[in-house]
């Protein structure tokens, strides 16, 4: 066990952190977007593949998964902008044409950009700062 | 290791960027005739070609050209009819001898926010008030010669108070803002204080029955109570100016606290009308309009309002219905109880039983403004279809012709005397008693007392002189729909009887003067009075009376138009279908059946199942299922050899079915598919010459100016006025190459509290049938689509999107769809644009009864059908008797259904589907100039290319970065591995 974490630097914490928000944000999409009518399993097939690449990573140390992963999740906080815009136009026009829930789509949003921040910032990061030597007795 | 971190990090970025870029350019693409209209980009689609103007323009140059100086005339006459529409139209409610202002009348003063900030119209799709050749009413009325107070004006300009549809905050200016500056200022501009009240309504916002202030959003509000008593304390005249699309509560109009001289109802002024109100002010205009609703003295007080707003199912939740977040709702119904009975058809039928004193109808049952058992005086403050003028007129119906040809029956010929002091003119309204018989009472076949039949308008008169004018009427509306004629099958019938045609100064007067005949011919005594509750006599020579021998139920058994059958088609859409006896519809003979609100009902579970089934996300709910007999989609041809070219269609009939199908042949399922959606145009297709069109939104405009409102225009009662209109709308549409418009609006006023009624022509559906044939006809003949909108029963705002609309049949066949039918059978419009709500549980996108049976079997529509911005669904629509979707591309999944299904069954739906609306495009202005040597273009904008090279480039850095990072990463391994 210490050996495992010995390899570990607070980026890859930091990383492996971005699945609280992405698992978060997929149990709260699920059932929002299945109430409003609004599913795209896109998003979730993104976020699970995020999720299980992070986990992955901090297991098999291989620094592309932690890309990968934010690769994932951006596509998702991006493809979550263009079903989200549409009905934005409607508060932005003060009419009523799209529709849609405005206030999930914020959440969604919100929830999406920081697991892609938590995600994307280590990528930048990962293997700058040594993992603290645990002694060994 | 550095490098490698950088391009780690990156590469998701750019990732991202390159998401956002392709979602934007989806977007973008899906609304390029949106962003062209922004960035001010047209396409001439078309080069080359000597094909006829169809169409002409009488603004273009003598070689048909439109030119900069034809837009200009074109301007100049617009600004006229928008004056003269205001003219026309404006309501003179009230005139002690203030109006118009004698001579000495020089220095006024404009109180009321809504003086420097007037609702020139509401929000809903349409032209904006252009401020840099919109006319406002201090410029007006400066430009009539008058000197109004800067002082007020500026403070009102500055103020920071504003209307909220929300919350339904009139946005009036407290007590604190008649500062002792203000008041000081009056002394210089005390001549007169106009007096400006507004209210602000739009697309999905409906008036409130209690506002933010706890009353009515039509009731008089403490701030405006203020602002009159402040005019009445410092000026001898006061005038009342009312900005409004819906009715006010006025019943307060002769208080001696308001001290109010004269009110004029000026509804929405748009671009150029406030000239029109100066010039009634000052005289240059004598006013002639007359109420297109009925002002109820409680606004709360109509049949139609006990049922009005936000109804949900009570078991919704256990039903699974929604009402949150969908593009439409499946928990929300609407029972509208009043049947045929809404307006003046609710108020003048009941004044009728309770003088003839029968059927209940002086119970308290629907009292509201009475001060015990139910008074037409006390109920209504000004009638449907009430003016006054600067002059007064007498009626006299000298002959009543009824040989006339189909559609024409009668002839009416009023004898219009000015018996007044000075020139003017003056509506003809030609209203019809029928017989309310022992076999209507026992069928429930519901009779208004008076219903509108027909309309004119007399020249200027001048004092002591006449005109003749001889209203044509078609007998079809005087029958009334009857669900158990026919054995059950139901049908329009005439009742043998006593038929009375009346005229007046509108329907409460003609009313008395049919009765003052009926009185006379039935030997009865009877008490009549007018609005105001003074004895009159009524005048039975401005009645005539008609008698049919023989109980009739043949000659509108079938269609005058395709000779279908007309029969029980919106049974379904009876909340008594599902729950036998759920509603008590308002009965004549029992004015005790005055509605009750329909709260709190539960879905059956077979309802819920279809509304389950029959709903909208962003996803897809589609009911539709392959027929288990359906061809293939070899069953038609696709995609053969272009050898017909759009144009050659032209002149080919619609039951052409050898021609049409010979070109629809030529078409692959993709160009099929794409031709069923309208992106703020539809595209063009080059292969078979189609140019491709652009169109434009709403009833008050045509691309450019904003017109008066469409219930001013209605209020003019002026088919001249109607016709301009159409021809005005036409023209511009000629010059800002726009081929269809969502215009006019057809819905009626069924309570004072529609968001939306300042853009539909009236509470009374044959009002709207009569408004809508003239102005749709006038349209059409300069090649512009007149697609009538939102067909139909989208009556209020409230849950517009999805709402169960619940109705007997003569309710909907003689109220919501009588106000559409007009513009078919009589304007020849091609096309219409449905609405969000449903026929009982079925979207009207989706109704193959009305679409299909109603719009096309009985009416003989050959045109095109559109839903609503940005709902419909891909299939169900298409199988429904929608044509086109608007605002949504559905072209992937119908493709999808038929490729890969192998459906023939949707490919033929489809094909008909692009056959209307080829049909419909032929027949308008899209044609001017086209011929089979015009050349096609397909080409996009500039801004669109530019999207694409943003899209390269940010993809090229996303898969560079990615590239750089494999490449820092395997360099730094093989580097290791050397080390």
């Amino acid at each position: 066990m210490n050996g495992f974490l010995k390899n570990k630097g607070i980026w890859d914490y930091i990383s492996l952190a971005s699945i609280l928000p992405a698992i978060a944000m997929l149990i709260y999409y699920c059932m929002q977007s299945t109430a409003d009518g609004c599913f795209e399993v896109s998003i979730v097939l993104l976020l699970a593949a995020g999720i299980v690449l992070e986990l992955v990573y901090f297991f098999i140390k291989f620094d592309v998964l932690p890309m990968a992963a934010s690769v994932a999740f951006g596509v998702a906080l991006g493809l979550m902008l263009y079903y989200a815009l549409p009905t934005f136009s409607d508060i932005w026009n003060n009419v009523n044409f799209i529709g849609g829930n405005a206030e999930a789509y914020f959440i969604y949003l919100g929830i999406l950009a920081v697991t892609f921040i938590v995600a994307v910032v280590p990528c930048f990061l990962i293997g700058k700062e040594k993992a603290p030597k645990i002694a060994v007795e | 290791m550095k490098k490698t971190g950088l391009w780690r990090g990156l590469t998701p970025v750019l990732w991202l960027l390159f998401t956002l870029c392709i979602g934007c350019t989806l977007l973008l693409m899906q609304w390029a005739g949106q962003v062209d209209r922004v960035l001010g980009i047209t396409h001439d689609t078309v080069s080359g070609g000597d094909g006829e103007i169809v169409y002409k323009s009488d603004y273009a140059e003598a070689d048909g050209s439109l030119t900069d100086a034809g837009r200009e005339k074109l301007r100049a006459d617009l600004r006229a009819h928008g004056v003269q529409t205001m003219e026309e139209g404006a309501v003179l409610l009230k005139n002690d001898g203030a109006l118009p202002f004698a001579d000495d009348i020089k220095n006024v003063t404009l109180l009321g926010r809504a003086s420097a900030d007037p609702v020139y119209r509401n929000t809903s799709g349409g032209p904006s008030f252009d401020p840099s050749d919109g006319v406002t009413l201090k410029a007006a009325l400066e430009g009539a010669g008058l000197s109004v107070n800067n002082t007020v004006y500026d403070a009102y300009a500055a103020s920071d108070k504003y209307r909220d549809k929300v919350t339904g905050d009139i946005g009036e200016e407290d007590p604190d803002f008649f500062t002792n500056d203000i008041i000081s200022s009056f002394d210089s501009y005390n001549d007169a204080a106009i007096v400006v009240l507004s209210r602000y309504s739009g697309e999905g916002n409906d008036l409130l029955t209690k506002d933010i202030d706890g009353i009515s959003q039509l009731a008089l509000h403490p701030d405006e109570q203020y602002a009159l008593q402040v005019a009445n304390e410092h000026f001898d005249t006061v005038i009342l100016l009312v900005n409004s699309g819906n009715p006010l509560e006025l019943g307060w109009l002769d208080n001696e606290q308001y001290g109010v001289n004269a009110a004029l109802w000026i509804g929405t002024p748009g671009q150029y009308g406030m000239e029109g109100v100066a010039n009634i002010l000052t005289g240059a205009a004598n006013p002639s309009g007359g109420l297109i609703d009925t002002y109820a003295s409680d606004s709360l007080s109509s049949a139609a309002a006990q049922n009005f707003g936000d109804y949900t199912y009570a078991n919704a939740a256990e039903m699974g219905l929604k009402d949150v977040g969908l593009t439409d709702v499946t928990s929300k119904y609407l029972v509208q109880a009043e049947g045929i009975y809404v307006g003046y058809k609710y108020y003048e039928t009941r004044y009728e039983d309770s003088v003839l004193g029968r059927y209940n109808a002086d119970s308290k049952a629907g009292v509201f403004g009475s001060t015990d058992g139910w008074n037409y005086a006390e109920e209504v403050a000004f009638p449907f279809g009430f003016g006054l003028s600067y002059t007064t007129f007498s009626y006299e119906i000298t002959e009543l012709k009824a040989d006339g040809a189909a559609g024409e029956e009668f002839a009416v010929t009023v004898r219009v005397t000015n018996t007044g002091e000075v020139e003017g003119k003056t509506p003809v309204q030609i209203y019809v008693q029928t017989p309310y018989t022992d076999y209507d009472r026992e069928h429930l076949v519901e009779k208004s007392a008076v219903t509108l039949v027909g309309f004119d308008k007399t020249g200027d008169i001048a004092p002591g002189e006449y005109e003749d004018v001889t209203v044509n009427v078609d007998k079809y509306l005087l029958a009334s729909y009857d669900t158990t004629a026919h054995s059950g099958e139901g049908g329009y019938i005439l009742d043998e009887g006593s038929y009375y045609f009346g005229t007046g100064n509108g329907a409460h007067e003609a009313l008395n003067n049919i009765l003052a005949l009926k009185a006379e011919d039935e030997n009865l005594s009877i008490e009549l009075y007018d609005h105001d509750g003074v004895a009159v006599e009524g005048n039975a020579s401005a009645a005539k009376l008609w008698q049919l021998e023989e109980f009739d139920d043949s000659t509108y058994m079938n269609s005058a138009e395709t000779g279908t059958r007309i029969d029980n088609k919106m049974q379904e859409a009876d909340l008594n279908y599902w729950q036998e006896g759920a509603v008590t519809y308002l009965t004549r003979q029992d004015w005790n059946t005055f509605p009750k609100s329909y709260t709190g009902l539960n879905a059956t579970q077979e309802m819920a199942d279809i509304l389950n089934k029959d709903t909208l996300g962003d996803g897809t709910y589609e009911m539709y299922e392959k027929p288990a007999d359906a061809p293939g989609k070899s069953a038609f041809t696709v995609g053969a050899p272009v050898t017909i070219k759009f144009i050659e269609m032209k002149g080919v009939a619609y039951d052409d079915d050898e021609k049409w199908n010979a070109f629809l042949d030529q078409l692959t399922v993709a160009q099929l598919a794409a031709m069923t959606k309208d992106m703020s145009g539809i595209s063009a297709i080059a292969s078979i010459g189609f140019p491709g069109i652009g169109e434009t939104d709403g009833p008050d405009g045509a691309g450019g100016i904003q017109y008066v409102g469409e219930s001013v225009a209605a209020a003019a009662f002026s088919p001249e006025i109607l016709a301009d209109r159409g021809n005005l709308m036409g023209e511009e549409a000629l010059f800002n190459s726009l081929s269809a418009q969502w215009s006019p609006g057809g819905n009626i006023h069924r309570t004072p509290f529609g968001g939306r009624n300042f853009e539909y022509y009236s509470e009374c559906a044959n009002m709207s049938y009569l408004c809508a044939g003239i102005q749709c006809e006038a349209m059409q003949a300069k090649g512009l689509i007149a697609s009538i909108k939102h067909f139909c029963g989208n009556d209020q705002e409230t849950n517009r999107k999805g709402v169960c609309t619940f109705m007997n049949e003569q309710g909907w066949r003689q109220g919501p769809l009588r106000g559409f039918e007009g513009a078919f059978t009589k304007g020849g419009s091609l096309g219409t644009m449905t609405a969000y709500n449903r026929y009982g549980l079925i979207l009207t996108a989706e109704c193959s009864a009305v679409n299909n049976d109603i719009l096309r079997g009985e009416w003989g529509f050959k045109g095109f059908t559109i839903t609503d911005a940005g709902s419909g669904s891909a299939l169900d629509d298409m199988v429904g008797g929608t044509d086109v979707n608007c605002m949504k591309d559905y072209s992937r999944e119908i493709i999808t259904q038929i490729n890969t299904k192998d459906d023939g069954n949707m490919l033929g739906i489809v094909r008909n589907a692009n056959k209307n609306v080829f049909y419909t495009l032929l027949q308008s202005n899209i044609v001017n100039g086209l011929s089979v040597d015009s050349v096609i273009s397909e080409a996009r904008s500039w801004w669109q290319y530019v999207v694409f090279v943003i899209d390269g480039v940010v993809g090229v850095a996303a898969v560079g970065s990615t590239a750089m990072y494999v490449l820092s990463r395997f360099v730094r391994n093989k580097k290791k591995e050397v080390a």
